[in-house]
This record gives structure tokens, sequence and C-alpha cells, in this order.
């Protein structure tokens, strides 16, 4: 919330065009969410063997042969899953879409908070519904691509 | 000649030295083995020749090919044409077995996979291993890939880094000789680092002994063994007996009697070195007829190896003198049984000095040696 209202402040004064546009909203939330992924990334990196590395460049390969097929590929998993972990923050911020979403745009989050605040919950509940959906495929992905180095046969 | 030669190789560490002045040739076309105790910077040797750490001092040269100078030539690790089997394997996870043996070679024989199936005979798996993945593959079966992946684009060299460790007895012996045959069949000078006395002495061709950093001795085997430089090796590559002696021409008299001596002959105190085997025990005669010029003792305990049996023997005269005897009889004399001792062969003997705790002692008196050790004498 008070990342947005800042990004929003110094966008009206400084960046006329920016406010107002969807593209400040991307950027908030870039902002708030990137920490999370590159923990994630970090993470899975730091899984990685320097020894993978070391043979690889016994090999023949150099430095940049070795993070393209070796580095990069191993942490296709970790990416991935800091991908889903994004995306299921951002489906569920709510606070940083009601202070920067331009006029006649809305998010599940936003129709879902005013329906239901004027307890027209029948209206409410299609994106209740969607938002637990979204949110049940998010986790099912992490669960099942993260921590388990999954065989992608030979390249 | 020489295909790996090292000269002076420094390495410090935050001023702490890892390497000092190391020497160290590899004969082209064999198998030499490193040994040294955990920290004795073995691996960090190995890194130095990789290319993987840079030495403060000296120089690493292959086939006569500069490839490090301290502070002058720098040669990249991916240059240097050597083959590395890290510990473990190191396997590429997200690879096949055939993935990761190919991983070396050029595109389009990786594509042909004829090197491929021919690595993968080599140590010992046939064909159809290249379509499993690396991480099914069980721990003996990941250091013969890995070891297929280092010799498939023909290096000059291939340096092991402990390539056994955390295998079981029986698999052991079995990935040693597999490794054995395929750098045999290759012609590859290999170079195997290792901290278990048994595996480079059956394993190499010629052993390295580093201590602290340095090279302490550098010989075949048999010599190694034998004839060790000082007393602190002698223990270190296998079991010993160090008693105290006072040497002169010709001969040695310790707690064993008089014994011939090979090699150096120092005069006055010295340490006589006496390999359990040596020692050979026979039921005692009456007293009487020993007339006093035999060696008795009392046997203590025994441990019972199967091959083998080490009987613990406490000398009746000088009284407290231990020593250990090594014996290949099915029938072990039992605790408390008077035996006379003899010694076969004649005997090395060091200068006396106080004992020096440098090397961590593998095959110490008092303690067992390793399970599947089995001291070959070339």
């Amino acid at each position: 919330m008070a990342i947005a209202s800042a990004l929003a402040y110094a966008a009206s004064h400084y960046t006329p065009g920016l406010y107002d546009s969807i593209v400040l909203l991307v950027l908030a939330e870039a902002m708030l969410f990137v920490p999370f992924s590159v923990v994630a990334v970090c993470f899975t990196l730091n899984q990685i063997e320097p020894a993978l590395e070391d043979s690889a460049r016994s090999l023949g390969v150099g430095r940049l042969g070795a993070f393209a097929r070796v580095t990069a590929p191993l942490s296709r998993p970790g990416m991935a899953a800091a991908g889903v972990l994004v995306f299921a923050f951002v489906l569920g911020d709510l606070g940083t879409a009601q202070v920067l979403l331009p006029p006649g745009l809305y998010t599940l989050g936003t129709e879902f908070q005013a329906n239901s605040s004027t307890v027209a919950f029948a209206a409410a509940a299609p994106f209740a519904a969607v938002l637990v959906a979204l949110s049940m495929l998010a986790a099912f992905v992490l669960m099942s691509r993260f921590g388990r180095v999954r065989a992608l046969g030979s390249a | 000649m020489a295909e790996l030669r090292c000269e002076g190789i420094a390495k410090s560490y935050r001023g702490r030295a890892v390497l000092t002045d190391v020497d160290l040739d590899v004969p082209a076309g064999t198998l030499t083995a490193i040994l040294g105790a955990s920290g004795s910077g073995k691996t960090t040797l190995l890194r130095v020749i990789m290319g993987f750490v840079e030495a403060d001092a000296g120089r690493v040269t292959v086939g006569g090919d500069m490839v490090a100078d301290a502070g002058r030539v720098h040669l990249a690790s991916d240059k240097r044409a050597i083959g590395y089997v890290a510990q473990e394997g190191a396997l590429f996870p997200h690879l096949s077995a055939g993935g990761n043996v190919g991983f070396g070679l050029a595109r389009s024989q990786r594509k042909r996979g004829a090197r491929i199936g021919e690595a993968l005979e080599l140590v010992g798996l046939d064909e159809s291993y290249a379509a499993r993945p690396a991480h099914e593959l069980s721990g003996g079966e990941q250091r013969r890939v890995a070891l297929a992946r280092a010799l498939a684009p023909r290096p000059r060299i291939v340096l092991l880094d402990e390539p056994f460790s955390g295998l079981d007895a029986a698999l052991r012996s079995e990935t040693r000789e597999a490794v054995l045959h395929a750098v045999r069949e290759e012609g590859t000078t290999a170079l195997l680092v290792t901290h278990d006395q048994a595996e480079a002495l059956s394993m190499g061709r010629e052993v390295a002994v580093l201590r602290e950093g340095r090279l302490a001795q550098q010989a075949t085997p048999g010599i190694l063994y034998r004839a060790p430089a000082d007393a602190d090796i002698a223990r270190f590559v296998g079991e010993a007996n160090l008693l105290a002696g006072q040497a002169d021409s010709g001969g040695v008299d310790c707690a064993l009697g008089r014994l011939t001596v090979v090699g150096p002959e120092p005069d006055g105190p010295v340490e006589v070195l006496i390999r359990p085997e040596q020692i050979r025990m026979s039921p005692t005669l009456d007293a009487d007829a020993t007339d006093g010029q035999a060696v008795t003792a009392t046997v203590l305990d025994y441990v019972y190896y199967g091959p083998d049996t080490v009987v613990t023997l406490s000398v009746d005269e000088p009284a407290r003198t231990i020593v250990k005897a090594r014996t290949s009889d099915q029938r072990a004399p039992a605790p408390g049984e008077a035996v006379e001792l003899a010694v076969a062969g004649p005997v090395v003997v060091f200068p006396a000095q106080a004992a020096d705790p440098r090397l961590e002692p593998l095959g110490q008196i008092g303690r067992p040696l390793a399970g599947d050790l089995q001291i070959q004498a070339t």
C-alpha cells in the first residue's frame, strides 16, 4: 500500500503519462515481489554443486557453456517455482491494485472486495471461486515441480 | 617421461600454507596415486593442476606444455585437456548417462554416439546404459559413468579425486578394477587422490605421500611399504611395529633379537621397522631347549580378519614390549599361549627421534585395519 501510494504520487508529479496506466501497477507489483523470486532462484542456484561446473569445465566447456548447459537447466525448476510464487502473491495483492488500478479495469480481488463489501455475496462468489481455483493451481504446480530434479532426457 | 610435472607448487590460504614446494612427476601411461591424510593438501594440489585455483608459486606442465606458471601463465581449465572425476562422480543430474558421457564431445560426435558407447564399454557398462537418467544410477554405476565421461574426449591426463569414497567394500574393489582396466585400456595417464593406503598401494604404479602440504616420498608401492623414508611414513602406509634398537655395522639389536638391516645403516640408537607379517610365531619348545637364545612372547589378544589374523604379543624379555604379528595360519595361537618369535627378512631402521604425530596413522598398533585392506607387495 505504501509503495503503491508513493509510486502513484511520484508518477502523478513526474511522469503524468504513466499515471493511471497499467504499467505503473505492473511496476509496483514487480517491486513488491521480485525479492521473493530472487530468494527462490538463489536457493536453487545454491543447491547446484560446484563440482558440476568444475566437471563441465574439465570437459572442455567454457564458463558460458557450463552455465548454458548445466547451471541454467538445473535452475529451471527454481525459476518456474519463483514465477508461480509471484503469480500467487500478485493474485492476492488487493491493496496495490486498489490504489493503482486505472479506471475501468478491475482485478479478481478488487471486484470480489467491491461486491462483498456491498453484501452482494452472490455477485462476489464467482470471483472468489476463480481466485480459489487459481491459488490451488499455483500451489499444485509449486508442489509438483519444486524440490525435485526432473529427468529431462539427453539434450 | 613425465606426462604431468608439477614443480615447486606452493599455495596458502589466509596465511596458512596448504602446499609447500611440491614437486610431482606423473609418468606417462601409468596411474600414480597421491596418498595423504585429510587436510594434507591433496585436493588443493589437484585443483591447482586442474586450474580451478591458481598457485602462489610453481609451474605445471602437461605433456611438455606449460599450463600454469604462477603469476605468468594460467591456462583456463577447459583448455587444459585434463579429465576430472570429482568425488561421488558429480554427474549432471538433468542428463542421461549417455548425455553425461557425451558432454565433452564435439556436437557431431555426440550425435553419432559411437564414442559414447565405446566409453561406456570401457568402464564395463553396456550401451543400454546410455538412455538411463543419471540420477537413477547406483553409486558404483555413477562412478563408472563419471570416468567414462572424463575419458570420452581422450584427455591427456585424468585426475581422480577419491573416486571410491562412500562405496561399500565389495563394490569398491569392483569399481577399482573397472577403473584400472579402463585407464590401462586407453593408455591414459592417471593421477588418483586418496586417503586410503590400501587403495594407493594396490592401484598406483607409483605412490606419492603428501604430508602437511609437502611431498614426503614418491616411490613404487613396494619400496614405500618395505623401505619408507621415515618412521612416520612407515606407520602411515601400513601397520608397523617400531621398536627401539641399537645399530652397528651389519645389523641391529632390538627386542626381537639381532636382525639384518637393508638400506641405510646408521650407527647408534635407531627405530626398527618390522611389519606384522614379518614376525613368525611358532609353539615354544621346552624353555631349556632354547638355551635362552630364542625370543619368547605371550599372546595377549588377536583379531581375526578371515584371510589372516593379527595377534598382539607381549615379549617376555625385555618386558612390556608389545608387538603385532600377522599370520595367515587359520589356527592362530590363543590368548595366554606362549610362542617363539622369529623375524623373516631384513628390516629397515631410522635414526631414533621423538615420535612424530604429524600423520594420522591409519594402521597403527592397536587399531584394526580398514575392512577390505589387502596389502600387495609388488
